[in-house]
C-alpha cells in the first residue's frame, strides 16, 4: 500500500473523531472550519513522522490540538472559550471507538428514526437549522430551560441508543 | 458523584451554548480534575459532533468518500484559481506542498473530487466571476512529462465544455409548431379549465386539489448529490424504504422505461406538453439521470430542450390567452416547468440554464400577491390558491437550492409562509384551498409540505396538519367519481417523509404496497379514481413515480431555508474540504 492510500485509510477512519475533538473545543463554526483544512494539511505534511506504531487517533488530535492553540493566538479576537489545561484534560480523555465510521452514523440514523415527532423537530432546528436555544424556546412557544432540558435527554438517549446499537455498552 | 452530576449538567450546557462564565470555570475544574468528567465530555462531543453531521453532511465529504469507494481509474486534474492563489502567498505554498504529494491514484482520487467540487462551483460563479482565470494541473500516477500533461489538459479542457454545447445546441425545433400545440392542449380542456390533462391546466377547475396534477417535489440539491447517485439512492432506499424499498426501485424503472416509450419527438409528452414534459423531467431528475446518463441521457436532454424552447422572452413557459376568471392551466405548467428546469439546472449546472430558470422565477416573483399568495394567471388580485401556490413555492425553494440570483427571492418565500398560516384553520388542522375555511386533507399536504419547504417544519400549523393527515390513507378505486387522490398522496407522502418518525413509519408501511400493486404491467399507472381518467396515463405515471421516489428524492437531511444556496459561499478560491 503507498503512502497515500495508507494515510487516507487512516484518515477516514478516524476523521469523525478527529471533527468532534475540534468541535469541542472550538465552538464558533467559522474558525473551526479554517482549523480544520489546516490539521488535514498538517497531518498530511507530517505523515512520514507517523509511528504506527501508535494510534493515529491519538497522533492526529495532538497535532489538532496544537494547530488550535497556535491559530487562537494568533488572533485575540475570539478567545477560546477553554483554558490549554482544560483542552489537554479532554484530549487525554479522548479514545479511539472501536466502531465503524459508517456504523456509527448508521447507528444514529437508526436512533433518530426512533425519536418521537416532537423531540425529532427539536433536533432539527437544534442541529439542522443551528439556531439558538433562545429562538427555539421562541418558535416552540416554551422556555429556554424546557428546551435545554430536552435536548439534553435527547442527546443521552442517543447516546445510550447508539452504543447499544453499536454493542458498546 | 455529585460532582459527576454537576459536570453533567454543565456539559450540557456547554454543547447548547448556554453556559455562563462563572459555569464555564467550573466545568474546566471539573475536566482537569476528574478523569471521568473528561470522558463524559469527549462522549458528548461525538454525539453532539454525529448529530450535527448527520443533518449538515458536507457534499465534500460524501463527494470523497464516494469515490473512494468506487476508486475509480486515476484521474487527474486540480484546478485552480492562479489570481487568488497568487494573492494567498503562503497558501500556493501550501497547495503546491499538499497537490505534489498527492501524486499517486489515491491522490487521484482526492484531486479528482477536488475537480469535481471545483467544476461545480466554478459553473455557479462563472457568470458573475468574469475575470477569473484557471489553471489546470495534471498529476499523474508517475511523473508525467510536461507535454503529456499538456495534452491531457487539453483533453480535459475539451471535455469540460461539453455542458454548455446543450444551450447552443438548443435550437428551438419547431417553436411554431410547438406553441401551437400546446396551445391546442391547453384550449381542448372545456370550460375554461379544461378538463385538461394536464396538469395543472386543466386542472383549473377542479375544485381544490384540482391541480393536482402537478408534480411534487422540491429538493434540495444538497441532498442531490446523496440521493440522486446510484449509491445514494440504494443508500436510502435501505434506509426508508421499510421492506418495500426494493420494489419501488423496481416500479420506478419500470415507469422510467414506459415514459421514455411515450416521449414525443420532440422531446414533450403531452396532452398539456410543458406541464406533462415538467413532470417527465422531474420524474427523471429525481432518479439522478441526467444529460449524460446512459440509458435516458438523450431523453432527458431533449426534455430540457423541449422546455427552454417553450419559454417567451418574458420569460413565461406557458401564458393564458384569456383574461377570465376561470381556472388557468398555464399558470401550473410555468410552475412545473420552472420547477423541473430548476432542478435541472441544480444538476447538470449548464450556465444558460441559469438564464432560463431565473426568468422563469421573475415571472413568478413578479406575479406573487402583496400578501404573498397566487392566483390564475398570476393575477395580483382577487382569489389565492393553495393548489397554484404550491407550485409556485416549490419552483422558488428548489431554485433558491440550485442558487438562482433573483433579488427578492428570499423575501418571497417569506411572504409565501404568511400566506399560508393565513388559510390554516385551527379548529380542524387543515389548510383551506382559497381561505381557511372547508379545508381539505389534500390541500393541508400542500400547506405542510411547502412550510415544511420553508424552513417552518416545527410551526404549529405544520403540527396540526401533520395530525389532521392522518385520516389519510391510499387506495385506488376505479369506482370514486371525484377527486385527484395521485396528487393528494403526492403532497401527502412527502410532508410525512420531511416529518420522519412514526409519522413516516406508519405511512410508509401501507402507501408504498398500494402504489407498487397498482403499476399496470407496462411501468404505467392507472388513474386512482375516475376523475382523474382525462388526465392521460402521463400525469398518472409521473405522479405515482415521483411519489415512490420520496425516499431519495428528499432526504430527511433536506436543508431549510437557512441554507445559504451554494452561489452564496462560493468564492474563487477552490477549497479542498477534505474533512
Amino acid at each position: 500500500m503507498d503512502r497515500q492510500q495508507e494515510f487516507l485509510k487512516h484518515f477516514l477512519r478516524h476523521q469523525d473523531d478527529l471533527r468532534a475533538f475540534i468541535a469541542s473545543v472550538v465552538r464558533d463554526r467559522h474558525a473551526r472550519e479554517d482549523i480544520l483544512q489546516d490539521v488535514a494539511l498538517v497531518l498530511w505534511q507530517k505523515f512520514e513522522q507517523y509511528d504506527p506504531n501508535r494510534s493515529f487517533g491519538a497522533w492526529a488530535r495532538g497535532i489538532a490540538t496544537n494547530k488550535i492553540f497556535q491559530s487562537f493566538a494568533k488572533s485575540r479576537k475570539t478567545p477560546l472559550p477553554l483554558s490549554p489545561e482544560a483542552v489537554q484534560a479532554i484530549v487525554s480523555a479522548c479514545e479511539d471507538i472501536p466502531a465503524d465510521p459508517s456504523d456509527q452514523q448508521e447507528a444514529l440514523r437508526r436512533c433518530l428514526d426512533k425519536l418521537p415527532d416532537k423531540s425529532r423537530n427539536l433536533v432539527r432546528m437544534r442541529y439542522e437549522e443551528s439556531l439558538k436555544l433562545k429562538d427555539i424556546a421562541e418558535r416552540v412557544a416554551g422556555t429556554l430551560d424546557a428546551v435545554h432540558k430536552a435536548l439534553s435527554r435527547i442527546r443521552d438517549g442517543l447516546r445510550g441508543c447508539m452504543d447499544r446499537e453499536l454493542g458498546l455498552g | 458523584m455529585a460532582d459527576r452530576l454537576k459536570a453533567d449538567e454543565l456539559i450540557q450546557k456547554y454543547f447548547d451554548d448556554i453556559i455562563t462564565e462563572p459555569e464555564l470555570a467550573e466545568l474546566q475544574k471539573l475536566l482537569i480534575a476528574d478523569r471521568e468528567a473528561a470522558r463524559l465530555f469527549t462522549k458528548m462531543a461525538r454525539t453532539d459532533h454525529l448529530v450535527y453531521s448527520h443533518f449538515n453532511a458536507s457534499r465534500a465529504k460524501d463527494a470523497i468518500q464516494f469515490e473512494i469507494e468506487r476508486a475509480p481509474a486515476p484521474t487527474r486534474a486540480v484546478i485552480y484559481d492562479l489570481s487568488k492563489i497568487a494573492a494567498q502567498g503562503p497558501r500556493k505554498w501550501r497547495w503546491k506542498n499538499f497537490v505534489e504529494r498527492l501524486w499517486g491514484p489515491t491522490g487521484s482520487v482526492l484531486i479528482h473530487v477536488v475537480l469535481i467540487l471545483f467544476l461545480i462551483r466554478f459553473a455557479v460563479v462563472q457568470t458573475r466571476e468574469k475575470q477569473t482565470e484557471i489553471e489546470i494541473t495534471l498529476a499523474e500516477p508517475n511523473e508525467a512529462k510536461i507535454e503529456d500533461i499538456d495534452q491531457t489538459v487539453r483533453k480535459e479542457i475539451e471535455q469540460i465544455p461539453e455542458l454548455p454545447q446543450v444551450e447552443s445546441a438548443v435550437k428551438p425545433p419547431d417553436v411554431g409548431t410547438m406553441v401551437e400545440q400546446s396551445v391546442g392542449d391547453l384550449a381542448t380542456p372545456g370550460e375554461g379549465t379544461g378538463t385538461g390533462l394536464g396538469t395543472g391546466p386543466g386542472a383549473g377547475d377542479m375544485g381544490g386539489m384540482e391541480l393536482a396534477n402537478d408534480v411534487q417535489s422540491k429538493l434540495v440539491m444538497r441532498d442531490l448529490y446523496q440521493g440522486r447517485s446510484a449509491d445514494g439512492r440504494k443508500d436510502a432506499l435501505a434506509t426508508y424504504g421499510g421492506a418495500w424499498g426494493q420494489y419501488t426501485e423496481v416500479a420506478v424503472i419500470k415507469a422510467l422505461e414506459w415514459l421514455k416509450k411515450k416521449q414525443n419527438a420532440d422531446g414533450s409528452w403531452g396532452p398539456n406538453k410543458t406541464a406533462m414534459t415538467g413532470l417527465a423531467l422531474l420524474t427523471y431528475l429525481a432518479h439522478g439521470e441526467t444529460t449524460s446518463s446512459t440509458n435516458y441521457g438523450p431523453t432527458v436532454e431533449k426534455a430540457i430542450r423541449f422546455l427552454m424552447a417553450q419559454q417567451d422572452a418574458d420569460g413565461f413557459f406557458a401564458r393564458s390567452k384569456d383574461s377570465g376568471e376561470g381556472g388557468d392551466p398555464t399558470v401550473y405548467a410555468h410552475g412545473i416547468a420552472t420547477y423541473a428546469i430548476s432542478e435541472a439546472y441544480g444538476l447538470i449546472r449548464i450556465p444558460s440554464l441559469k438564464l432560463v430558470l431565473e426568468k422563469a422565477v421573475q415571472v413568478i416573483l413578479n406575479g406573487q400577491q402583496p400578501t404573498g399568495g397566487w392566483n390564475y394567471r398570476f393575477s395580483k388580485s382577487g382569489r389565492r390558491d393553495t393548489s397554484v401556490s404550491g407550485w409556485m413555492i416549490q419552483a422558488l425553494k428548489s431554485a433558491y437550492i440550485a442558487g438562482a440570483e433573483n433579488p427578492g427571492l428570499r423575501e418571497a418565500m417569506e411572504k409565501a409562509v404568511a400566506d399560508l398560516r393565513a388559510v390554516h384553520n385551527s379548529d380542524t388542522g387543515r389548510f383551506g384551498y382559497t381561505d381557511k375555511n372547508g379545508g381539505s386533507i389534500g390541500c393541508t399536504g400542500i400547506g405542510v409540505l411547502c412550510m415544511q419547504l420553508l424552513g417552518h417544519a416545527a410551526d404549529k400549523e405544520v403540527r396540526q396538519g401533520l395530525q389532521a393527515l392522518k385520516e389519510a390513507s391510499v387506495k385506488w378505486d376505479s369506482e370514486q367519481k371525484e377527486g385527484w387522490p395521485l396528487y393528494e398522496w403526492y403532497y401527502i407522502t412527502q410532508a410525512k417523509f420531511h416529518q420522519g418518525g412514526t409519522t413516516w413509519s406508519n405511512w410508509n408501511s401501507s402507501f408504498a404496497k398500494a402504489y407498487v400493486k397498482a403499476q399496470n404491467a407496462d411501468g404505467s399507472w392507472p388513474p386512482a379514481a375516475q376523475s382523474e381518467a382525462g388526465i392521460g396515463p402521463v400525469y398518472s405515471t409521473t405522479f405515482a413515480a415521483l411519489t415512490l421516489q420520496v425516499y431519495y428524492r428528499f432526504l430527511p437531511t433536506y436543508k431549510p431555508i437557512a441554507v445559504q444556496p451554494a452561489t452564496e459561499t462560493s468564492t474563487n478560491d477552490v477549497q479542498v474540504e477534505i474533512f
